[in-house]
């Protein structure tokens, strides 16, 4: 399986301003120094060695939407954010308007940052290609259709030439996408929202996002344990930090980055990949969260290591 | 174009309401220690604790928590590990200490030396005395951080949501002379 992230930003797209650009740009060129590069290779050699990820790249800013890749299966996408757009656009080259293809969508709940990426994605228009909208929720139909009403959009859902079919899925029900077989959990969150756990080949990767683990019960932490027990890949909603997530923003539905390793360290867990950013970090804040809680992760340990690491729009991670 | 203006304006507007939450909720944290300091309280209190008392009972990882009153202060000192397994007995025990301070009008110095570790559930449980603790006149602070211990608070943040000491002689210099004077002669005991 291949895991490949659209969208990673949490509760509103956001975009790098030109001031943040230039402040990466002054950066590299303070590193270089007037050092002399003898050709391309070289450039992208000093940029991998010299550049911290903040300076060199990013996270991007498209909110959520994850493809998870399976061999010989159709598409599995995570979510409708904004990232959704730029896999239409990826899509449209690769298979051009005249090879219908299947896309199983997996909602995690139909709130707006979810579920917007929709009416910029090109294959939802074509006929012939279907689009098979999973969820827990009885309103992801009557959401999707509103978001492009009168006056937020101009064109209507029954515009949308694909064929569209909503599938509820039931927490404790194994479905079975093609060759994936997909678990599914409810989570704390306003409205509630659903977990995946996509199991393929011996492999696991779980999709968890806008989940508040507020750690009140052992019971409903213990269900959360087995259902991330020993995957291969969790992604997880660590949008705050602790002391934000218990205090000032209690009950905004999201969870923090130390709970996560907690969680993964619990459940054996092999890579932990903390997702749903706060629009409000910048590159280098996210890359400041991301050492700290690697250093967490050090501190806690109690038997194997956890791989951390942190979701950026373009990751692609191999199980 | 007047549009832009706007929506630059709203966004900073936004990002102001933002940086202002957590300041406040950093200003409440520390507003009641601040007061306690200054006003220096003498030890009128009742007194509800025998020094040098140790609370047993823990289970799991923590081995219990030592408690040693001066004036109006009691320095609570737990020790061991907090995780899933001890939390919730660690979180009942300190609850119980906070109810029986706020009643008899004294604060509290969590001393943290014996604390090796603590997990998300265990700062969770502080946290919850924390706002246990802004409900009444009651302030608690930290002292004596062991480094990853330190190291824990401030990548959650803790070190925002309670005011932090390097020793426990250090924390008690901010309550009043009686509580300084006691912590004194225990030293020399």
């Amino acid at each position: 399986m291949k895991v490949h992230f659209w969208g990673t930003r949490g509760s509103l797209p956001v975009s790098l301003t030109g001031d943040g650009i230039r402040k990466k740009v002054f950066q590299a060129l303070q590193k270089a120094n007037g050092k002399q590069f003898a050709d391309d290779t070289a450039i992208s050699d000093f940029m991998d060695s010299e550049l911290a990820f903040h300076q060199r790249s990013g996270f991007g800013g498209s909110s959520s939407c994850v493809e998870i890749k399976v061999p010989g299966q159709d598409y599995i996408v995570c979510d409708m954010g904004s990232g959704l757009r730029e896999l239409g656009q990826q899509i449209m080259q690769e298979h051009g308007p005249g090879k219908p293809q299947t896309y199983n969508i997996f909602m995690s709940h139909p709130h707006w940052d979810h579920i917007m990426g929709l009416p910029f994605f090109p294959p939802a228009y074509i006929p012939g290609n279907k689009l098979r909208i999973h969820g827990g929720h009885d309103t992801l139909e009557q959401a999707l259709r509103k978001q492009q009403e009168d006056p937020c959009f101009p064109v209507h859902f029954d515009f949308l030439g694909a064929d569209i079919e909503f599938i509820k899925l039931t927490p404790s029900e194994p479905f079975q996408c093609g060759d994936v077989t997909v678990h599914t959990i409810r989570q704390p969150h306003h409205g509630d929202s659903y977990g995946y756990r996509f199991e393929n080949s011996g492999k696991a990767v779980v999709y968890s996002t806008d989940a508040e683990h507020k750690l009140e019960s052992e019971e409903e932490t213990a269900e959360f344990v087995d259902f991330f027990k020993s995957a291969d890949l969790l992604i997880f909603d660590a949008m705050y930090t602790m002391a934000d997530m218990i205090s000032v923003k209690e009950d905004w539905g999201h969870s923090s980055n130390i709970i996560g390793v907690d969680l993964c360290h619990r459940a054996g867990v092999k890579h932990y990949c903390m997702f749903h950013h706060e629009p409000v970090f910048g590159d280098k804040a996210l890359s400041e969260i991301l050492a700290e809680t690697i250093r967490y992760e050090e501190i806690i340990r109690d038997g194997d290591a956890l791989k951390v690491s942190s979701a950026y729009d373009g990751l692609e991670i191999v199980i | 174009m007047p549009y832009c203006r706007t929506g630059r304006i709203l966004t900073l507007l936004l990002e102001v309401i933002y940086c202002m939450q957590t300041y406040l909720f950093l200003l409440l944290c520390l507003e009641k220690y601040d007061q306690l300091s200054s006003a220096g309280q003498v030890g009128s209190a009742p007194v509800l604790f025998n020094n040098r008392r140790t609370c047993s009972g823990f289970e799991g990882a923590i081995a219990d928590m030592n408690l040693q009153e001066f004036a109006e202060v009691v320095v609570l000192a737990p020790m061991g590990r907090v995780d899933h397994t001890s939390a919730e007995s660690f979180q009942s025990e300190l609850l119980e200490h906070v109810g029986q301070c706020a009643a008899a009008d004294k604060h509290i110095i969590l001393d943290m030396s014996g604390i090796d570790y603590m997990s998300s559930v265990g700062l969770r449980a502080l946290m919850i005395a924390s706002k246990e603790s802004k409900k009444t006149e009651m302030s608690i602070v930290v002292s004596a951080l062991q480094p990853d211990m330190k190291e824990i608070f401030e990548i959650s943040r803790f070190h925002f949501v309670f005011k932090t000491f390097d020793t426990t002689a250090e924390a008690i210099k901010g309550f009043s002379d009686a509580a300084v004077a006691a912590w004194s002669a225990g030293q020399e005991d």
